[in-house]
């Protein structure tokens, strides 16, 4: 499930590698592995590449799904990003045997190559105190 | 606490992220349990057959409606020799159309046509609303009967109160203010108008105090209690969304300390509601997928 470097032909692939390149190099995240999903839940069929790695501010390992803000992927449901959850679960359970997470970043690729991060909860939980 | 301009009005709120609703509600003493201990608020509608609207006049109903059952309200009362004086307003009280329909299914309101009730309520009245001439004397002692006379009383002759059997003629029935709403609102589907109303149902059923949420670019703004101790939560979207909302939605909430709801409800898109009676939808128990979204803090 884990691939590194060799997928270049397949759009999905360039997201994930041009997400990890801009964690690595610019937000200094390390252990960044990228996880092919197998099945699509989005309507235009495009699968959605799951990453995971360490945020050196939080030190701890992160769950990052990549989206691009073309025009045909731009429709996002509840049902897609439940269905994120899901799968991180089960990649979860296959290596580490922990739960559903409790948050997952996204990240979205502008068409300029900028890349911003949101992170989105699982439920309705209270805001964080700056 | 330093002077925050954002918060310019508001420095003697709590900003207090451990309050979970639930507990404030607990330490206040309100009961948000059924309200079949109370008679049901009379929720006048104007305009009941074009574009009906709630508008609530009675004080004791806005305060039973704000301190017991947690709905807030828009206050529309404005004076006209001032009308920039848009931040302190008074009654009436309007309420949102989800509020209205929430009160009503919990038996905690009923709706009435006001104009009707109040015309028969007129012609029921056993008093009479007679002008009474009085003489206001320099030391303030009011005379009635007086030879000269330099006031003029009106009675008031709506000592009665709430009359039950009028209340019950006039009455109108959710599903009628439904399709009223829906009809004059043309740019809302039935079936989107259902999917909101759950979603208002499951946040107010948590607790929250529920604020419109144009302010903030949302359609809701939720409180953990009383907007006026405490700062809100959270900025609610309705309905569907796509990727510049969460970007748009999730940087906005940020800086404003808060973070961005989505929510969507589980409705099948491939039923058909039209013919379905409103009552019906409102009876399926329907727990909606929820998401928080914020900004991430790098990038």
């Amino acid at each position: 499930m884990s691939d590194n470097d060799n997928n270049t032909h397949t759009n999905s692939s360039s997201l994930a590698n041009q997400v990890k390149l801009n964690l690595i190099h610019y937000n200094l995240w390390t252990d960044v592995k990228i996880y092919e999903t197998l099945s699509s839940s989005s309507s235009s069929g495009i699968v959605s590449p799951i990453l995971s790695g360490i945020s050196p501010t939080t030190k701890e390992t992160e769950w990052v799904v990549c989206k691009s803000l073309d025009k045909s992927d731009a429709q996002l449901s509840t049902q897609e990003i439940e269905s994120w959850f899901v799968q991180i679960e089960k990649i979860n359970v296959k290596w580490h045997a922990y739960q559903r997470p409790k948050k997952i970043i996204i990240a979205i690729v502008n068409d300029d190559s900028t890349v911003v991060y949101y992170n989105i909860h699982d439920g309705l939980v209270k805001p964080r105190q700056n | 606490m330093t002077r925050d301009p954002r918060h310019s009005m508001d420095t003697s709120r709590q900003h207090d992220n451990d309050m979970e609703p639930a507990a404030v509600d607990k330490m206040v003493g309100s009961d948000t349990a059924s309200g079949s201990l109370e008679p049901p608020i009379i929720l006048p509608v104007i305009n009941a057959h074009q574009d009906p609207q709630v508008l609530i006049f009675n004080l004791n109903d806005l305060k039973q409606l704000r301190n017991q059952y947690g709905i807030l309200g828009v206050l529309l009362g404005t004076l006209s020799q001032y009308p920039q004086q848009n931040f302190f307003l008074s009654i009436p009280l309007r309420l949102s159309v989800y509020e209205v329909v929430w009160l009503v299914e919990t038996r905690r309101g009923i709706l009435v046509d006001q104009l009707k009730y109040r015309k028969d309520k007129l012609l029921t009245s056993k008093q009479t609303g007679k002008d009474i001439k009085v003489h206001v004397r320099k030391d303030g002692v009011i005379e009635e009967n007086a030879h000269e006379y330099n006031f003029i009383t009106t009675r008031n002759t709506d000592k009665e109160g709430r009359n039950e059997e009028l209340i019950h003629e006039h009455q109108i029935q959710l599903q009628e203010y439904i399709d009223q709403y829906i009809v004059s609102n043309k740019q809302l589907s039935r079936k989107q108008f259902m999917c909101n109303y759950q979603n208002f149902k499951y946040f107010k059923e948590l607790n929250y105090y529920i604020s419109p949420g144009l302010k903030f670019g949302g359609d809701l703004v939720l409180y953990p209690s009383d907007p006026l101790r405490f700062h809100s939560h959270s900025i609610v979207r309705l309905g569907s969304i796509d990727l510049n909302d969460i970007i748009i939605g999730g940087r906005l909430a940020t800086g404003v300390k808060k973070n961005y709801i989505v929510v969507d409800t589980q409705i099948n898109s491939n039923e058909d509601h039209d013919h379905e009676s409103i009552i019906t939808i409102l009876q399926k128990p329907d727990t909606p997928k929820v998401f928080s979204v914020e900004w991430a803090g790098f990038g």
